[in-house]
């Protein structure tokens, strides 16, 4: 009788249990009558239980990841310049955390990049902490260029002005040694509002979130980062990102 | 009213994000990206829910997803990043209770991750989320041949390393 030489992957199905009755029993047989058989076997023995518990310790070592919301059709259709933006609202997700800090060494802490320390920073933002600081407008100019010249990318008055929002100023921050400029608006009902930019790699379609209990909305074009965010309604931001984006061309 | 898979969908998604995190984990050894693999194929299944069959595993249909993600979409921007893999001590991926039994797992584990990515991410499914060989060949996208060699190859040469350990100590 001929049969097929025993390879490799019928060993690794019998000792996975995914061999055919026939086959184990050429396989148990083969071994019994031949030591280089049992020797390939062993050759293959990995403790498949180890693999296994090593993985579940990293399961418990797993961030909070929260389930997103894809963009439903009753929301406000604004008509970005990106086609396809349903198709893309997963890129922007992706980008959340591209500028992340790599490894993140803590095992409960979330590392979404960004966006999140954007947001971390904004919660602490109350009405007064802008209207206290209310500039002249050849100051907002100033801190504008300023910040712009620290960001590499000239903005102008005109460009960053939005209908309905009050603009207050401009400064740089840092994230991960890259410049972050921020720029403060209040909307009509004196909700602290901010408009960060920041350099990033890959494109993003414009996305509604929430992110720490604030709206906001995140895209990127251009090799620039963008994150709209404060306590207002999600229609104020969504309207000043479609505004934004047609103003500012990187 | 929500479709019956929209709800399915939603329903199971917030239990499988940790194990979506995982695979991410094992795919592109990388915690952040990781994090974004779970989210965006969470997202895409909301997206898709409409071609979820119902009463099938939501697990492995979401690891197809993220599999897809993974090798269209984020792998090139995971090796523009220039991030290589890194051992999972300095992903801070080990217990604090380093008993044996974990000192091996995770000796296993950085093997693992040091194996040629389609054989790990094969092991991966096969080995810690008990798929069968078909339910790997359908996440993955190829045939059951290739499982089977991908998980010969993957198991000699973990194999080979575990050893030549041993026999260094």
């Amino acid at each position: 009788m001929t049969t097929d030489p025993i390879t490799d992957e019928n060993l690794v199905a019998f000792l996975d249990g995914e061999a055919s009755e026939d086959l184990s029993a050429r396989i148990a047989q083969a071994m019994a009558e031949d030591p280089a058989m049992s020797g390939r076997v062993a050759a293959l023995q990995v403790e498949t239980d180890h693999l296994r518990q090593g993985f579940d310790a990293v399961l418990t070592a797993a961030p909070d990841i929260p389930v997103p919301t894809p963009v439903v059709e009753e929301a406000p259709v604004v008509s970005f310049a990106w086609g396809g933006w349903r198709a893309a609202a997963a890129a922007a997700v992706l980008f959340a955390a591209g500028l992340g800090a790599g490894w993140s060494l803590a095992p409960a802490d979330r590392s979404d990049g960004w966006h999140q320390a954007v947001a971390d920073y904004q919660v602490l933002y109350s009405t007064a902490t802008l209207t206290n600081l209310q500039m002249a407008q050849d100051q907002q100019v100033e801190s504008l260029a300023r910040t712009s010249a620290d960001l590499g990318v000239a903005l102008t008055l005109d460009q960053v002005s939005v209908p309905g929002l009050e603009f207050q100023r401009a400064q740089i921050l840092n994230f991960n040694g890259q410049p972050l400029a921020q720029l403060t608006y209040l909307d009509g009902d004196g909700n602290p509002i901010a408009f960060c930019l920041t350099a990033t790699k890959d494109d993003a379609a414009a996305m509604d979130q929430e992110i720490s209990g604030l709206n906001a909305v995140t895209w990127a074009d251009g090799g620039m980062g963008f994150i709209l965010i404060g306590p207002s309604p999600s229609k104020t931001l969504t309207d000043a990102q479609e505004r934004l984006a047609t103003q500012i061309k990187i | 009213m929500a479709k019956p898979s929209l709800s399915e969908v939603q329903a199971g998604l917030p239990e499988l994000m940790s194990r979506l995190w995982r695979y991410g984990l094992a795919l592109s050894g990388n915690r952040d990206d990781a994090y974004d693999l779970a989210q965006a194929t969470a997202l895409r299944a909301l997206e898709k829910s409409a071609q979820f069959q119902s009463g099938t595993r939501l697990d492995r249909w979401c690891f197809t997803i993220l599999s897809s993600i993974w090798k269209n979409e984020l792998r090139s921007r995971s090796v523009r990043r220039g991030q290589g893999l890194v051992s999972v001590e300095d992903a801070g991926l080990t217990t604090p209770d380093q008993n044996d039994v974990n000192v091996l797992a995770t000796q296993v584990l950085n093997q693992m991750m040091a194996l040629p990515e389609a054989q790990r991410e094969t092991m991966f499914l096969v080995y810690v989320e008990g798929c069968a060989y078909a339910e790997a060949a359908e996440i993955l996208d190829i045939p059951i041949g290739t499982v089977m060699s991908r998980l010969a190859n993957g198991r000699k040469r973990l194999n080979e390393t575990l050893s030549d350990k041993a026999d260094a100590t």
